[in-house]
């Protein structure tokens, strides 16, 4: 569905990924975990096709992405980057305006379950209120895949089951979700594929379950391992 | 592409609704000035006209520029590359919607002062007169008189003219949030470009052979500001396409 094949990104002289490949496939989730500045949020953008790799690329559909492929994968970046002028309406209006696969039905039932108000200017959103509007109107897509950089950073236990839930809700035989975080708890309940990413490379896969009954480990331990104190991967 | 014009609009929607009001401010004073008899505010008024056309038209260009620039190098960039849509479509969107605007604002003001001329004329002491004195004026200062014909091509062709230097800019800040980006001097660099860039073209027009035939002299202008606009704005969408990161 989607791959990346011996992609890299250098900026200047610091590789930010070294060449990595790795495939999702629908039906799944997926973790890219690493702590900040591993090449997660990098890794995605790439994947998306906001940043262009220095060598390698990412394939759709064994097609190299472009503005097609942006039809069908839905991305939310862990950055708020909505036009300042707009407020909560505008922002669903743009999507709509844009994505096929955008059901503003949908958007208004997780604004509500988000108690999100539509006439909120997005520039006096606080961190949590982004977090959820950005969630809302990236969930309300039907998209093939969904890219959700950092979906639980700076928000409130409360907000996190609220958004946990919207992403589970998507997920469905036809859809793959990738969610990159350094909560690793909150997405082991979640999760079935783990990509561990350390300065750039990606160190270990890891099936959750087949992890928990071979080797009698959770994919927390496994991070403990990979990035701890002694961590040798 | 329609949508992305759209949204091009908003963008820039509150500068626009300033200089529609401070346009409609300026003609209340200058008609208040003909009407009072109150000489002082109609010549006012005539001078904040000329002055919202002029600035206008120019900020509308830098504006243009500067949206495309945050557009290329703040974290809103991502509304617009995370679309399905690619440069090519996301830039002459941008130039397209500026074109028409600058092209709207031109009709609008030259409406404004035809009709401005023309209430004038009324009140004071007919029209025949006053078009008379105004052409005799205009005698005494040019040789050879230009036709409304040409008065209109020139103003065009000016607008082309400033239009083909906004697509330079396009260029001027594509480089600069892609070949040039992470590099000392990065913007000192890109507007040196732009001069140059600028300065050449100038260079290029002044060896464009003289018509005998006006219209086709202005034709051939008019074709050659064209191909230089869009030669920039697809050297700006290639960069973008193979190397734009934000």
């Amino acid at each position: 569905m989607l791959e990346c094949r011996d992609i890299v990104k250098k900026y200047g002289s610091k590789t930010a990924v070294d060449s990595i490949s790795l495939k999702i496939e629908s039906g799944r989730i997926y973790a890219l975990l690493g702590p900040n500045g591993s090449g997660k949020t990098t890794l995605m953008k790439m994947a998306i096709g906001l940043v262009k790799p220095s060598q390698g690329n990412f394939y759709y559909n064994d097609s190299p992405i472009g503005p097609d492929s942006r039809r069908e994968i839905a991305y939310m970046s862990t950055e708020p980057y909505f036009y300042p002028w707009m407020n909560v309406k505008d922002v669903g209006d743009y999507y709509a305006d844009f994505f096929e696969d955008f059901s503003m039905k949908k958007f208004e039932k997780l604004l509500e379950r988000m108690h999100l108000e539509k006439s909120l200017k997005t520039k006096s959103l606080s961190s949590g209120m982004m977090a959820k509007l950005k969630i809302a109107v990236t969930m309300a897509r039907k998209a093939k895949v969904y890219l959700l950089d950092e979906p639980l950073n700076g928000i409130d236990l409360l907000a996190r089951d609220e958004i946990m839930t919207s992403i589970i809700e998507a997920a469905d035989p036809d859809t793959a979700i990738v969610l990159s975080s350094h909560l690793v708890d909150e997405l082991e309940k979640i999760i079935d594929t783990a990509y561990f990413i350390k300065d750039g490379l990606l160190v270990k896969t890891s099936q959750v379950e087949e992890l928990r009954i071979t080797e009698g480990k959770s994919i927390v331990d496994e991070y403990r391992e990979i990035y701890g104190q002694g961590g040798n991967m | 592409m329609g949508m992305l014009m759209k949204y091009e609009f908003r963008k820039t929607r509150m500068s626009r609704m300033i200089l529609l009001l401070l346009t409609v401010l300026s003609e209340i004073l200058f008609l208040s000035g003909l009407f009072l008899d109150w000489e002082k505010g109609m010549f006012l008024g005539i001078l904040f006209l000329t002055l919202c056309a002029m600035f206008g038209l120019f900020y509308l260009g830098i504006e243009s520029i500067l949206v495309f620039s945050k557009d290329l190098n703040t974290k809103q960039s991502y509304m617009l590359f995370m679309t399905p849509k690619n440069s090519y479509q996301i830039l002459g969107a941008k130039a397209l919607e500026n074109l028409l605007c600058i092209i709207a604002v031109s009709v609008i003001f030259i409406l404004i002062a035809f009709a401005d001329i023309s209430i004038a004329a009324i009140h004071l002491d007919g029209l025949t007169r006053f078009l008379e004195e105004i052409k005799y004026f205009l005698n005494s200062m040019f040789h050879n008189l230009p036709t409304w014909q040409e008065v209109v091509a020139s103003i065009f062709a000016s607008l082309l003219n400033w239009f083909m230097t906004i697509t330079v800019g396009y260029l001027a800040v594509t480089l600069s949030a892609t070949v040039l980006a992470g590099k000392r001097l990065n913007g000192l660099i890109s507007f040196i470009l732009f001069i140059v860039i600028l300065w050449a073209v100038a260079v290029a027009m002044e060896f464009l052979p003289t018509l005998p035939n006006v219209t086709a002299d202005f034709a051939m202008q008019y074709g050659i500001l064209l191909l230089f606009s869009a030669a920039f704005y697809f050297i700006s969408c290639q960069i973008m396409e193979r190397k734009l990161s934000v």
